[in-house]
């Protein structure tokens, strides 16, 4: 029911992305300060005391896991305001009205749809994945895609009708992803996009659907047989009985209300507290933030640690600082997360400033996802594609926004390493580094931009691009790489000899520098993040 | 982005290689590293398969081999059990197949098929991740006392029968972890089709030349575990990705290629069998596949002899089908053995929006040319008790048994070292 939106996607998104590649991010001031003294005996990857001076390769660092990658004006940002008060900024939100406004032009609303009601699975995928690359506030999209991934719903499950409830699903995790734990559970669980996904609207009293009770615990909250057992599965599950479903004949949508007449009234004990017993009728109201402050509420016995703590820290601990995140750093913060009311934004201004951020064993690498690898190259280069392309081949990578493969998530890790995945990574970076689409050209988008002189010679040219993708290639690669940008190689095969010149013969060299650009895409290194 | 589930004390980026102990086979060397395959184009290789389909989501595999004659079933199931009258008969009086599985109900008429009752393992874990781990692991508690490090069934199998870069492959299920650890370097594709570099579009000269350099930096690469991962992806990659467009385009010749080549649903599994079939009739040396796919996990509006379970069973069924058709064309089908299974089995009751929550014992097959016992079904009768009186069905077959004699009786390999665990429970199946 929907026109293509082919040209529409060529157009105004590109122009407007062009600007926030170069565009300095309005971070405001102030903030900061404070927090605990370093700890001298404490080793680094264990400290989350704050960096006192934070080296080049902190800051790129910081980018990389942060903001998908290096950016200059962010880069430079970090230089004026300072690191505290542009963490600060960063996990406070500005208003993105404008950005979304473009999106929803771009991809949500048409002739057809003029509401933007009745998106299709590819418009969502495509709506979301042109604000990612083009927010002015990258870390505001890296948070967003990290709840998207813990908490997974895809939008697999929807149709026509009810397509538009993960509108507000991503909206969800882009608005509030730094905000108050407690609200962000709540409001997850009511989503209507997660009520559909796991079975909320179908789970009724006297027969109760346990697919969100128990991911609720085991993925969501708790971890895997922490603390809960089979029967808390079954009570949880109907606490969280009492939606449905209906349809709007007037608007053609579907909504989800709470019936009470399919909710279970009766007395149901989870994780050993008592949710009493309601009075039947048209009084009854649902239980899910009892839920969420019962899960709230269990700590580990002995340390008295909050469990959801652990278990919510553990996750941004995996996704942003390293894999295999030590007991006392996932204790600590689960203890600060708890004692901050479940604020997370003084959680992740404490974590990002720490020693333990910038640990060697911190540094040491996190495999890129496809979304990050393309969303990181596309920053960090500013070679644009169309988004719709782009979500193509996620699509085709297993990586598209909006469709995790299932309630767990992407796998990640190494699991993304198989030849097949580097093979797409190469040919999604082919398509970035090509011209063919015009749109680059169109836009007066060259890779010689990111020369760190006009006339910078292949060395330079070289260096420079290492640093900037963060490809850390040994002598003999380097030297290989300065000798591709030397080099001319015919029709025929023959190589010849050709002393890299931007200013002399630009053409030629902007074709090798885009060659360069996707050999360093290639590059073992570059698979980290 | 990482998983979730890490049920034990090891992150799967750390798994050490799997240690061969004592075995003569350190002589191999770096095994699979830098082998060079069998080059596609090459007569198809005479030994022994494997093709594991994995159904992800834990299917219900009441409804795939049905009680007929078991009340409980009938009465705990009133709007998603089975009718006898619509059940395909396999020449059993209690049970029958799923009226959407019959390619796989012929094959059980001719001796090719047959079906495992009660199939689990010790102490049900009723989530899916945990459940499939304990599969792909082979290993159902911790690897320590076993004096090996944690590594995925294939991968042991890879590094001790199979250590070239096509001896095992995955297709379509990314790189799962049945592959992990292990020194071995199994083949990963999410489709044949597109395992192939895009040439630039500056001009094919630039193109070649890119690779040459991107070759060139790879070969003098060194690096720590992560980034070696890599490397040796992308190594893999560039080395096989000609042959296997090669054996891609063979296969689809119209005159010398696949009889089958458009048989085949486009279905997910379809495409994925498609590609194993090409691989096997590419001449690639790959014992074992793994390939599968999801969406079995029907809590909500299953269906009986239709609905959403039902499209699964079909494009499983015409998938199959299809393979073993193409299988047969190609004078392998009795080197061939496919297994179905999958992380668990679902409740014997259905609930409120008429699908069923997880379970735990379950019903798994096996198809192949060289099924060596007579029996259509194994493992014990599933009893009204079992179904009136528990939640889910409970197990007696260790699932590893039915792997191990695939290992060791069909492929020759050493069933013991690849399943090492003392289990439980043992049963002599001896179906192949």
């Amino acid at each position: 029911m929907h026109t293509p939106r082919s040209l529409r996607s060529r157009c105004a998104p590109i122009g407007a992305l062009l600007v926030a590649l170069l565009v300095v991010p309005a971070c405001g001031g102030g903030g900061g300060g404070g927090g605990p003294e370093p700890s001298p005996g404490t080793p680094a990857y264990l400290s989350l005391a704050p960096k006192a001076a934070l080296t080049d390769t902190d800051v790129r660092h910081f980018l990389q896991r942060t903001h998908f990658g290096f950016s200059q004006p962010h880069y430079d940002a970090i230089g004026q305001l300072g690191f505290g008060p542009y963490v600060d900024a960063m996990t406070t939100y500005a208003d993105t009205t404008a950005l979304e406004t473009a999106a929803r032009n771009a991809y949500l609303v048409d002739a057809q749809d003029p509401t933007g009601d009745f998106p299709s699975a590819s418009d969502l995928a495509r709506w979301w994945l042109y604000m990612a690359l083009l927010n002015e506030n990258p870390f505001q999209e890296r948070m967003a895609l990290h709840w998207h991934d813990h908490f997974a719903t895809s939008t697999t499950v929807l149709d026509t009708a009810n397509s538009h409830y993960f509108i507000n699903h991503v909206t969800l995790w882009r608005h509030d992803g730094a905000s108050n734990l407690r609200d962000l559970l709540i409001t997850m669980a009511l989503d209507s996009a997660m009520l559909v996904w796991l079975d909320g609207i179908s789970n009724v009293d006297g027969a109760p659907n346990e697919n969100f009770g128990r991911e609720f615990l085991e993925l969501f909250c708790l971890g895997v047989d922490v603390e809960y057992t089979q029967q808390d599965i079954v009570e949880a599950a109907r606490a969280f009985t009492g939606f449905r479903q209906r349809f709007d004949a007037a608007t053609q949508k579907n909504f989800i209300e709470f019936d009470p007449a399919r909710h279970d009234h009766s007395a149901k004990t989870v994780l050993g507290v008592l949710i009493p017993a309601q009075t039947p009728g048209a009084g009854e109201v649902h239980e899910y933030d009892q839920m969420v402050d019962i899960v709230l509420g269990t700590n580990e016995a002995g340390t008295g640690v909050s469990r959801v703590g652990q278990w919510i820290i553990r996750s941004l601990l995996e996704g942003f600082c390293y894999e295999d995140p030590p007991q006392a750093v996932i204790d600590e913060l689960a203890n600060d997360l708890r004692a901050a009311a479940w604020d997370l934004k003084p959680v992740l201004m404490k974590l990002f400033q720490s020693e333990a951020f910038f640990s060697a064993e911190a540094q040491a690498g996190i495999v890129k996802g496809p979304i990050e690898h393309v969303v990181g190259f596309t920053r960090t280069t500013g070679l644009v594609g169309n988004p719709s392309e782009i979500d193509r081949r996620l699509q085709l990578m297993g990586n598209r926004l909006t469709q995790p493969p299932t309630v767990d998530g992407w796998p990640g890790g190494t699991q993304w390493l198989s030849a097949q995945g580097m093979l797409d990574r190469a040919n999604l970076l082919n398509y970035l580094t090509e011209q063919s689409e015009g749109l680059q050209a169109s836009l007066s988008i060259t890779a010689l931009q990111l020369l760190p002189a006009p006339d910078a010679d292949s060395t330079a040219t070289v260096d420079s691009l290492i640093t900037r993708l963060r490809v850390t290639p040994s002598d003999a690669e380097r030297t290989a790489l300065i000798t591709y940008l030397d080099t001319e190689r015919d029709n025929g095969g023959v190589v010849t000899p050709d002393l890299f010149d931007p200013v002399g013969d630009p053409t030629e060299a902007e074709n090798r520098v885009r060659g360069l650009l996707w050999i360093l895409g290639q590059h073992p290194t570059y698979q980290l993040r | 982005m990482c998983k979730k589930h890490l049920p034990r004390s090891v992150s799967r980026r750390d798994i050490l290689r799997y240690t061969l102990a004592g075995a003569g086979l350190a002589a191999l060397g770096p095994l699979g590293r830098g082998l060079i395959p069998v080059a596609s184009g090459a007569p198809i290789a005479a030994h022994r398969r494997l093709v594991s389909l994995f159904c992800y989501g834990g299917y219900d595999g009441l409804n795939l081999l049905v009680p007929t004659t078991n009340a409980a079933y009938y009465t705990r199931r009133p709007s998603i059990a089975v009718q006898p009258a619509n059940a395909l008969d396999i020449g059993e009086a209690d049970y029958r197949l799923h009226p959407e599985l019959d390619r796989i109900a012929a094959l059980f008429g001719t001796g090719e098929a047959c079906a495992f009752r009660l199939v689990g393992y010790p102490q049900a874990n009723l989530s899916h991740f945990i459940s499939q781990d304990i599969h792909s692991w082979g290993v159902r508690g911790d690897f320590s006392p076993l004096g090996i490090d944690e590594s995925g069934w294939v991968a042991r199998y890879a590094d001790l029968h199979a250590p070239t870069p096509m001896g095992a492959a995955a297709i379509g299920v990314g790189r799962p972890l049945e592959f992990e650890g292990g020194m071995s370097n199994p083949f990963m594709a999410g489709s044949l089709a597109g395992f192939e570099f895009s040439d630039s579009s500056i001009g094919s000269s630039d193109h070649a030349h890119r690779m040459a350099t991107l070759s060139s930096v790879l070969q003098s690469y060194s690096g720590d575990t992560l980034t070696t991962e890599a490397k040796n992806a992308l190594d893999q990659g560039i080395q096989l990705s000609d042959q296997i467009q090669l054996a891609v385009s063979s296969y689809q010749d119209p005159m010398s290629g696949s009889p089958f080549s458009a048989a085949y649903p486009t279905s997910t599994p379809g495409r994925y069998l498609r590609d194993a079939a090409i691989l096997i009739r590419g001449g690639f040396e790959t014992r074992v596949f793994m390939t599968g796919f999801n969406g079995w996990d029907t809590h909500g509006s299953q269906g009986n002899e239709t609905g959403t379970m039902a499209n699964l069973i079909a494009r499983m069924d015409d998938a199959v089908g299809t393979f073993v058709d193409d299988c047969k064309d190609m004078g392998v089908w009795n080197d061939t053995l496919l297994l179905i299974s999958s992380e668990f089995g679902r409740r014997n009751f259905e609930n409120g929006s008429t699908g069923t929550d997880h379970g735990h014992g379950n019903i798994f097959f096996a198809i192949g040319g060289n099924l060596s016992g007579t029996a259509r079904l194994y493992g014990p009768d599933i009893t009204e008790a079992d179904v009136s009186g528990q939640n889910w069905l409970h197990y007696e077959v260790d699932y590893r048994d039915m792997f191990r004699e695939a290992v060791a009786n069909h492929l020759g390999g050493n069933g013991a070292a690849v399943f090492p665990e003392v289990q439980a429970i043992n049963t002599f199946l001896g179906y192949v």
